[in-house]
């Protein structure tokens, strides 16, 4: 998709460089949860916090599929739900209302992702939520927070119990609803959500078959961050730059 | 990285073309997780020297060359200065160094996988599919994202001399006496997970109790498999993958 332009300027040229790389880094994280089959038509939502604002963020476009949004048409709002410069899209209200409770409170997060997908629906709908069952679920043990759910979320003031159930935690559980995760970066939001996705999809497998579990104790995954540095090093790499070459070898339009 | 050909005996040119074929087969057929996990190829012609994959590459990107030459202290043997999963080191040289027999290992983080391994269950010899396994796949217990050089003494005795582990609360490890046979072995036993898991998962809903042939058949067709797997015919269908790949997808041999 081009560019829109509006009065010859292209979006590109009417905001800073570091507007437009988390644009295209949002962008490709919807084409990735796309890929990855975690979508739910247009109905649900990954922003990122303008940067140098504390109260502008980008959202999709309603309307389009996560494989149609690209960098210039995100729409930037405000937390009070101003749209902020021009787009011909506007944003679904529910999203508005869960992803700016997240921007307003955590100014730590840059960017908040939101699915409906099987697994996570299921894992919402358990009483018990994720349970630290392997290496992908250990990551979250004790840091999860859990929302329960009141009605779509049209209600700005359900904004405030969001917050408060939210509170320092970087992942919560909607009940009855889905998964929120957010990150300092948008790539760290992605490893975040595929990981406990993957999770989700591992536990709800694993709790089918009726055996018991190996739930690893809290105490095993507290002393994690406790062991030595291997001395055969360490060199953690999401492989996002891969994952973006193989984006725009599939389909580069999410850069413009 | 296009001079590696160039400095690499036409052996090891080889393994590398398979192993980097096997990544793109694995990615194909939905065995990957992003970039965080490693497979590993020994060095025909070097035996205390073998194949990984960079870290941070996706398999889908992954090429005859980009793989990295390493042993099991982590060393550069070609001084590209790529990355490599400081785990991917410890679990693959364990395995290679024990087992002289074997030729490839290869990681997982798939989700049967993951699920077969967190809960309390061994995988069963309920299937065909699952006996290649029978007696012949050892179970590890998680221990640490740390690569603590100890834990190589205890994935070589929990892996004995079996064609794969279950690497509890985290995933699989197959590993065949040749690049071919590795991803052979590595399919089926995700396909035996995800098969035993739905199985559980039927048998359960429905108040039944699994089919289970009698441990005479099962270690019966488990030595057939053994036999299979030692003949010199058992490579015979890689060329097909090879054919395909060469179709679609033909940088892997880059």
């Amino acid at each position: 998709m081009p560019d829109s332009h509006a009065n010859g300027v292209s979006v590109r040229e009417r905001m800073s460089a570091g507007e437009w790389a988390v644009r295209v880094d949002l962008a490709a994280l919807y084409r990735l949860v796309a890929r990855h089959g975690m979508t739910d038509l247009t109905y649900t939502h990954i922003s990122a916090r303008v940067p140098g604002t504390d109260d502008q963020f980008l959202l999709n476009p309603y309307g389009l599929l996560f494989e149609q949004v690209t960098a210039s048409n995100l729409v930037k709002v405000d937390t009070e739900g101003n749209l902020v410069g021009e787009s011909e899209y506007g944003v679904n209200a529910a999203g508005f209302t869960i992803h700016s409770a997240v921007h307003m409170a955590r100014h730590d997060l840059a960017c908040v992702a939101h699915t409906h997908t099987r697994a996570g629906i299921a894992i919402s709908a358990l009483p018990h939520g994720l349970l630290p069952l392997n290496q992908k679920a250990m990551q979250f043990h004790g840091r999860i927070a859990y929302h329960d759910y009141e009605g779509i979320a049209f209600d700005l003031d359900e904004r405030e119990r969001l917050i408060a159930d939210l509170g320092d935690a970087d992942v919560m559980i909607l009940r009855s609803h889905g998964f929120l995760v957010g990150g300092r970066t948008v790539r760290e939001a992605w490893s975040r959500l595929h990981d406990l996705e993957k999770a989700a999809r591992t536990q709800m497998l694993a709790e089918a078959s009726g055996a018991p579990l190996a739930v690893l104790s809290s105490q095993f995954c507290a002393a994690q961050g406790d062991r030595p540095r291997s001395p055969l090093g360490y060199n953690p790499n999401d492989g996002w730059e891969s994952q973006l070459r193989l984006l725009d070898r599939a389909d580069s339009g999410y850069r413009h | 990285m296009s001079d590696i050909r160039s400095r690499v005996s036409e052996a090891e040119w080889q393994t590398r073309t398979d192993l980097a074929a096997f990544f793109r087969l694995a990615a194909r057929y939905g065995l990957s997780d992003l970039a965080l996990t490693h497979f590993a190829a020994r060095v025909p012609d070097e035996p205390d020297a073998f194949l990984l994959n960079p870290y941070g590459l996706m398999f889908e990107e992954i090429t005859a060359s980009s793989l990295v030459k390493t042993d099991r202290d982590g060393t550069d043997r070609l001084g590209t200065g790529q990355p490599l999963n400081a785990v991917g080191i410890l679990l693959h040289s364990a395995i290679l160094d024990a087992r002289p027999d074997l030729a490839c290992t290869a990681h997982t983080h798939t989700v049967p996988g993951m699920a077969l391994a967190s809960i309390e269950s061994e995988l069963l010899p309920i299937s065909q599919t699952a006996m290649v396994f029978h007696g012949r796949v050892g179970y590890h217990d998680w221990e640490s994202s740390e690569a603590d050089l100890d834990e190589r003494g205890r994935l070589q005795r929990d892996m004995g001399d079996g064609w794969g582990l279950i690497l509890r609360n985290h995933g699989l490890l197959a590993a065949g006496p040749s690049v071919p046979m590795a991803w052979v072995l590595l399919y089926e036993l995700e396909k035996a997970c995800a098969s035993q898991l739905d199985a559980m998962a039927a048998a359960r809903a429905g108040g039944h109790s699994l089919v289970r042939p009698s441990s005479g058949v099962c270690e019966r067709t488990a030595a057939q498999f053994d036999e299979f797997l030692g003949s010199p015919g058992r490579d015979k269908d890689w060329g097909a993958f090879i054919d395909v790949l060469d179709r679609e997808e033909p940088d892997f041999r880059h």
